[in-house]
């Protein structure tokens, strides 16, 4: 009996070690941009009307069937940026815009219409878009994900930034890969 | 037997010799002071001045440390060598690794301890180090360590030096203010005793049977009362 539970422990104790080790890289990064996109909210100023009131939660919504969503629920568990808690709501395919969203993240496997919708209904209010593909930061994105030297980097569109009334804090422009400047 | 200051005879030395000790005495006591009270607030202004720096840096790479850019870490780091008194220093992320570290030159890696410490300030010999966390919403990102010469007795010695100079300096002036204003003090008293002086003599000339007797009986009362000191 004693041998049984021994050989049960080893073979979850390799397991564990296993999945960890062989961790796909796609994977390590959903993890990383989901650790990123709540951190952000920490660099954020959103105007008032932002939020129903000064107990409302900052919701991230999350257009992508990747496991960032998963990553993201997981990594926001618990956690409050000053007195707002954080939660994760995932978009449907059929969801065209994100209504009482804060952040909307709209990853790469998101078909271009799709997306390109999403960041159109998103423009003009006050919602930190992030997006995340191989393609150049598309037009209504604030923050876009980037690998950069087989690291997660994001640039930074201060005229997106300006459009949706958000105000984002030097410390994260500091560590942007790019900021795009306002256009005069 | 007597201090040779004490075993001066003339006025004029001896308001010399009074006002210049009494004036070494409170210079003295006052620079003791100061050096106890320099040596006392130097140890906490270092150790206030390196939580400063450490919480300045703190807040300059938190967003590096959150979004694992190790660059600007470092470049910020790298602005400690405007401070050659830091002889370390090293950021570590919320895991405990280190994350960037500055070394200038004669400093190794190893001096770095592998690991971070919990928020402390600690003085051991020459050095002072101190670990300072990094909070942001109530979550640690990171760790500041930063590790500085903490040099006390090179303190004191130049602490020492300036007020053995300024000492000096007061006692110039003092001697020089003396020497000025003695001569209004002390010319009075050297004009009676010359006098005094120049009667003893006159009567010490008549003989008995002059007519100056009586003069030599009152000049030899005012010798009697003469002090037994020179005054001249």
């Amino acid at each position: 009996m004693a041998l049984r539970h021994a050989l049960i422990a080893a073979f979850v104790v390799a397991a564990s070690l296993g999945s960890a080790a062989g961790e796909s890289a796609p994977a390590i990064q959903d993890r990383i941009k989901a650790a990123f996109l709540y951190k952000f909210a920490g660099y954020v100023e959103w105007p008032r009307e932002a939020f129903g009131d000064a107990a409302s939660p900052i919701v991230i919504g999350v257009a992508s069937a990747g496991t960032v969503a998963e990553e993201l629920e997981q990594a926001v568990a618990g956690r409050h940026i000053g007195e707002r808690q954080l939660r994760v709501r995932r978009l449907l395919r059929a969801d065209m815009r994100c209504d009482g969203c804060q952040i909307l993240f709209v990853g790469p496997d998101v078909e271009p219409a799709r997306a390109a919708l999403l960041l159109e209904n998103a423009r003009g209010r006050p919602v930190l878009t992030v997006t995340d593909s191989d393609a150049e930061q598309p037009h209504g994105s604030v923050i876009h994900f980037v690998v950069d030297a087989d690291r997660i980097r994001f640039d930074i569109a201060r005229e997106a930034e300006d459009r949706n009334g958000l105000r984002l804090a030097s410390p994260l422009l500091a560590v942007a890969r790019r900021v795009k400047a306002r256009t005069p | 037997m007597r201090p040779p200051f004490l075993r001066i005879r003339s006025v004029r030395q001896k308001l010399f010799a009074g006002v210049l000790l009494t004036s070494f005495a409170a210079l003295l006591v006052t620079g003791i002071a100061l050096f106890i009270y320099d040596v006392r607030t130097y140890r906490e202004s270092i150790a206030r001045d390196l939580e400063v720096q450490a919480e300045l840096i703190g807040r300059a790479t938190s967003a590096a440390l959150q979004f694992d850019d190790v660059k600007f870490a470092a470049d910020n780091l790298a602005l400690l060598s405007a401070r050659p008194s830091i002889r370390a220093a090293a950021l570590y992320n919320a895991r405990g690794a280190i994350f960037a570290m500055y070394l200038p030159a004669g400093a190794e890696r190893k001096d770095l301890p592998p690991l971070p410490g919990a928020d402390s300030m600690v003085f051991s010999g020459a050095m002072i180090t101190v670990f300072h966390r990094i909070v942001e919403n109530g979550e640690i990102v990171g760790t500041v360590y930063l590790s500085a010469v903490y040099d006390l007795r090179g303190r004191a010695l130049s602490y020492s030096a300036i007020v053995l100079a300024v000492m000096l300096a007061s006692l110039i002036v003092a001697l020089i203010f003396t020497y000025w204003l003695q001569a209004g003090i002390s010319k009075p008293i050297i004009e009676i005793a010359a006098l005094a002086r120049r009667t003893t003599k006159s009567a010490r000339s008549c003989s008995p049977s002059t007519t100056c007797s009586r003069r030599s009986s009152g000049a030899r009362r005012s010798s009697r009362n003469r002090p037994a000191s020179s005054t001249g």
